[in-house]
């Protein structure tokens, strides 16, 4: 049944585009047929991701509706991680205005971030007055621990060295106890995900490390992009292994602060200094990231400089990422998972048999940053849900070998014969690949919900940003009980699609044509 | 009108609230202050304003200073405020960039035209469906609202130039799309290489044969969003109004300036106009559309709701096409009757003024009833307005007619004559920032310049029509004793909430998550938290319900702002001590939330 439909799906493309206003729009996309008849052997596709030459009917140069955002989303974000932070964004105020609004909706918190405020002055002769009367003004009003400069496209582009700068500030503020780290993250660099490990990497660079500082048995842990509420459940598993544990950036309470009788104008949560510092004398650095490469990853300096010892882990997000993990943390603590812990992942495969049913005519699209839409393809492929495009908005050149053969065997047993893994998407590409594929199910930020709504398609929302639903900064999905709140929610998106429309198409089917009904 | 003998409804015709006479309405607007010069809460704002300063340093605090002010009517010389000036760096301004005003503001609500994004993709994608200007679908029609488009600009662009990529994108844009015109707007990034948007608009306005205008509104020009609407302003004087000459059908043609539809209040306001038997031509921008501004310049009169963002075409197109523009106001009961009124005045037709007349007592009628009840609920209750460039004047009359004062007020990128009134404007010092922003010099436009009144009446209109081409500002309304203050930032907003203890905040999202951690309850103006319209007769309802909704929430009673919590006298009871440590102000929560008896 799935097999036809989706043949019948995918011939439909060439007429698709006719007279229709939805963008047909290729970026670097090409497809990967499975077919049924070969032994799923693992796929090294030889197609290359690059962008199909414009010859081929493919549009390379406009954007349709952005799948990313920009670098300094991701280093003002990291930065709430890190205990009395304040980011200050070099360059127009507008930067820091649009980051603002977008992390106060999705978290639903109050979000400062200041901004040099360059203007058209600023921009022709050099913003170092700009800047440093910036940092001044902020280390008056706020207090902090740390400032974060991170530059902007603006800054990048007028050559400014805002580390040069930096220099200058701390002579004439040599008594500051005040750190002030400078992050390099012009907008055209990379997308809101390097941005974020651009930070904790700039920091651990750029404060004095004192390897002395660790506690006996200390583990590091490196996060990316997660949720709040995600990496309150880390520090419960840490706990459980009664581990200490350094976590960079822990945004757990920052931004998703609880409601007290005063209100604290500097975030008082988060990792402190003197034990960031301490992070080069640890034992062991766990990195949760997959699409970072040695020169971007915090781990990989931490060895580099230090000698700390690194595994880098997909964000576990699946029973057998979460296993990994556990694996690992069992081993380096030397203690048996708690019983508790055997009870969730009890619990997991339970739903996981329960919901099967549901589950295996789910045919997902998944899109975001890479390391979600591989720690969600995960989950998916084990739950029977087929991933049927995994489309990453940004550069993720390992996810299409990280996935490929682990999706092809799964649409080769329920008998599917197209599937998709794409970088550097929009969406107006994922858009249309959605009704060539016939998915049925949505994983990412809301910025599906136009798919949403034109296909009605239910969009599981877990990433960020979510601006059209309340609770973005409680959403779980990692460990087995995030893992489990996932697959329910998604498990529920079907059976809701599918209760909302059966009676009407069993109507449809047996009642409405009576030629069929009776005349055969 | 079908419904006119609503006006002699028994009980509706006497105490008919909040309608003002039409004389009143026309014989100017300047309000009679009574209040004592310098009441009891104007001493209480004047020591805030020296407790917050304070905390700067002295450069700052100096120039902080004068962005500030506790509105005083007895002073013999105006009251002058400093505004669009330079944002301090790093004390948290809510204020955008130039971008933000150009495409995000004027330009975005524009629905059948490419608006492509030239820069890196952060920019597009921030603008991508966060305003909330509605724009309608129409079958065989386009809505790109939906959209947002960017060239994506990677490392490579930056050192090599985007302009091929630009070129093509617009090739690309027009292929999937067909829109009436493609607008390209740059970002910061694109100003610094030396793109040269202009030349690739008339490359590819030539080689395509769709009108392609080019907006330089790098983030950086100007201080802050304003910026952007003039340059926006310019190019669509100079490119897009005037090009085509068929006019529309109709009696008492308008165009709509200033209405972005935000939630839907463009629509509310339409509904209304059309009543009335006015006809709208074009409206800049809130579901507008470029077929129509092609010939806003056929309409009889330019009607102004936001001054700051689009006076500039208001002025211009007087200049170009002999138009007249009165500053309306939309938002708020009484505003609207004044503004209609007004309208019914320049045209001065007694069938139209009849029609309005009408129009009015039976919208009022519809509402009277819930009017009174949220009336009743909301007087007494002091708010804090701190919106954009227009809107903490616009919803001070609505907050007015609901019984409600107004205790500070600000704008975030407005200018002096926003808030002092337009007479200041030729006093107005330019200074480096603004005199980069072209300032388009038009003259009359030979065949298409056609005077809609003659000299002589449009003077004796001015006379009695106190908005026409003249824009009172916002200070004038305001009572005395009350705040102004320009580009508020983080800071301040916590310390005169604190000092002044408005009951509500209506501002934006940057700031709203500040008040509502310190238990203050707060309502976005710029996007309306997700709802609307707030315009028009019906929106006023919409903004009372949604108002005492909030007000009344029950969370407030379970959370009280800091300075209610602090008991006013500490001690200590050494026998009782477990009952001594129950915070004193659990006892009085009930009474202090925003919504209780204060």
């Amino acid at each position: 049944m799935y097999a036809r439909t989706n043949q019948d799906a995918s011939r439909k493309t060439p007429g698709h585009n006719a007279g229709s206003k939805t963008p047909g729009h290729n970026a670097g996309s090409s497809q990967v047929l499975a077919n049924p008849s070969q032994t799923p052997a693992p796929k090294t596709s030889k197609v290359s991701v690059k962008k199909p030459l414009k010859a081929a009917g493919a549009l390379v140069d406009l954007n349709v509706n952005p799948c990313k955002m920009c670098m300094p989303m991701g280093t003002c974000m990291a930065a709430y991680g890190v205990r009395g932070t304040l980011s200050i964004l070099h360059g127009s105020q507008g930067c820091a205005t649009y980051i603002r609004r977008h992390m106060a909706t999705h978290f639903n918190e109050p979000v400062d971030i200041a901004s040099s405020s360059l203007t058209e002055q600023g921009t022709v002769y050099g913003g170092e007055e700009n800047l440093r009367k910036g940092i001044d003004n902020l280390i008056r009003l706020y207090s902090p621990e740390l400032v974060c400069v991170s530059t902007t496209c603006l800054a990048e582009t007028i050559g400014e060295d805002t580390k040069g700068i930096l220099e200058r500030w701390r002579q004439d503020n040599p008594a500051s106890e005040v750190e002030v780290i400078a992050v390099s993250a012009p907008g055209y660099g990379g997308s809101e995900y390097e941005g974020f490990f651009r930070f904790s990497r700039a920091l651990l660079e750029q404060i004095e490390m004192r390897p002395h500082n660790a506690a006996p048995g200390q583990l590091n842990l490196i996060c990316g992009p997660l949720s709040p509420a995600d990496l309150r459940t880390l520090k419960q598993l840490l706990a459980a292994f009664a581990l200490d544990a350094v976590i960079l950036p822990d945004i757990s309470d920052n931004l998703d602060r609880p409601h007290l009788p005063t209100y604290e104008r500097l975030p008082q949560s988060g990792t402190p200094l003197n034990r960031i510092r301490g992070m080069a004398g640890s034992l062991l650095t766990i990195e949760l990231a997959l699409n970072v490469n040695d020169n971007l990853s915090p781990a990989a300096l931490l060895r580099e400089r230090y000698g700390v010892p690194y595994r880098r882990l997909a964000p576990p997000v699946s029973l057998r990422d979460m296993d990994t993990l556990v694996a690992i943390l069992a081993e380096f603590s030397g203690r048996r998972p708690p019983e508790q812990l055997q009870q969730q992942r009890g619990r997991y495969l339970d739903a996981m048999v329960d919901s099967h049913k549901y589950n295996a005519e789910g045919k997902a699209a998944i899109f975001g940053e890479a390391d979600f839409c591989y720690s969600t393809a995960r989950m998916c492929l084990e739950q029977g849900i087929v991933p049927v495009l995994v489309a990453a908005g940004s550069k993720a050149p390992g996810l299409r070998a990280a996935l490929e053969a682990e999706i092809a065997e799964l649409a080769e047993r329920f008998m599917l014969d197209s599937f998709t893994i794409i970088d550097e998407a929009d969406f107006g590409t994922i858009e249309r690949l959605c009704a060539e594929l016939g998915v049925n199910l949505l994983f990412g930020s809301s910025d599906g919900r136009r798919i949403e709504e034109s296909q009605g398609i239910p969009l599981v929302r877990c990433a960020f940003p979510i601006h059209d639903r309340i609770g973005g900064q409680r959403v779980t999905t990692i460990g087995y009980e995030g893992s489990l709140n996932l697959v329910d929610r998604a498990t529920n998106a079907l059976l809701e699609r599918k209760q909302s429309r059966f009676r009407r198409a069993i109507f449809d089917e047996f009642f409405t044509s009576p030629k069929r009904f009776y005349s055969e | 009108m079908k419904n006119s003998h609503n006006r002699t409804k028994p009980g509706h015709t006497e105490e008919q609230l909040l309608c003002d006479s039409a004389q009143a309405a026309t014989a100017g607007s300047s309000t009679i202050h009574t209040a004592p010069s310098v009441p009891e809460m104007g001493e209480r704002t004047g020591a805030v304003i020296d407790e917050v300063l304070e905390s700067y340093e002295a450069k700052v605090f100096r120039n902080r200073k004068k962005h500030l002010l506790m509105v005083d009517h007895a002073l013999e010389a105006p009251q002058e405020i400093a505004a669009n000036s330079r944002t301090i760096p790093g004390i948290l301004s809510h204020r955008g960039c130039c971008y933000a005003g150009c495409k995000g503001v004027v330009l975005g609500p524009i629905k059948d035209a490419l608006i492509i994004v030239h820069g890196p993709i952060g920019c597009s994608f921030y603008t991508w469906g966060t305003r909330r200007h509605k724009a309608s679908s129409e079958p065989d029609k386009l809505n790109l609202v939906p959209y947002t488009f960017s060239t994506d600009m990677h490392e490579t662009d930056i050192v090599f130039g985007g302009e091929k990529k630009l070129f093509a994108a617009i090739e690309e844009g027009l292929a999937l799309f067909k829109p009436e015109a493609v607008l390209i707007c740059s970002t910061c990034p694109v100003g610094l290489i030396g793109d040269d948007i202009h030349a690739v608009a008339a490359r590819a306005e030539k080689q395509f044969g769709v009108t392609c205008v080019a907006f330089s509104c790098e983030g950086y020009k100007g201080v802050s969003q304003s910026a952007g609407h003039h340059i926006a302003s310019n190019e669509l004087i100079r490119r897009i109004i005037g090009t085509n000459d068929s006019p529309m059908q109709g009696t008492y043609r308008v165009n709509l300036l200033g209405e972005y539809n935000i939630g839907g209040d463009g629509w509310e306001t339409e509904r209304i106009l059309k009543r009335c038997g006015i006809t709208i031509v074009s409206v800049m921008s809130g579901d507008g559309s470029i077929a129509d501004i092609t010939r806003a310049h056929t309409a009889d009169l330019n009607l102004v709701q936001c001054h700051r963002s689009i006076n500039y075409i208001a002025e211009m197109m007087q200049t170009q096409y002999g138009i007249d523009w009165l500053k309306v106001n939309f938002v708020g009961i009484s505003a609207i009757q004044k503004s209609l009124r007004q309208i019914a005045a320049y045209f001065d037709n007694l069938e139209l003024s009849e029609r309005i007349e009408a129009v009015i007592a039976d919208e009022l009628a519809e509402i009277d009833t819930e009017l009174r009840s949220y009336r009743d609920q909301l007087s007494g209750k002091t708010a804090a307005l701190y919106v954009g460039g227009s809107r903490s004047h616009h919803y001070q009359s609505l907050l007015k007619d609901l019984g409600m004062q107004t205790v500070i007020a600000g704008y975030e990128f407005a200018h002096r004559d926003d808030y002092e009134g337009r007479e200041v404007k030729e006093s107005i010092k330019v200074d480096a920032d603004n005199k980069n922003i072209e300032e388009l010099s038009v003259e009359p436009i030979e065949g298409k310049y056609r005077l809609r009144i003659s000299p002589e009446k449009l003077a004796q209109l001015k006379a009695s029509i106190a908005s026409l081409e003249q824009y009172e500002g916002m200070i004038k309304e305001m009572d005395n004793g009350t705040l102004v203050i320009d580009d508020l930032n983080h800071f301040e907003a916590e310390k005169f909430v604190e000092a002044l203890k408005p009951d509500v905040f209506f501002s934006g999202i940057k700031d709203k998550y500040v008040l509502q951690k310190g238990g203050v309850f707060s309502r976005q103006l710029h996007s309306y938290d997700y709802k609307g319209p707030y315009a028009g007769f019906k929106g006023a309802i919409n903004f009372a319900q949604d108002l005492l909704m909030g007000l009344q929430v029950p969370a407030w009673q379970f959370i009280s702002p800091p300075w209610r919590h602090e008991p006013l006298l500490r001690g200590h009871v050494d026998a009782v001590e477990e009952e001594a440590s129950v915070p004193v102000s659990t006892q009085t929560q009930g009474a202090d939330r925003p919504g209780g008896e204060r």
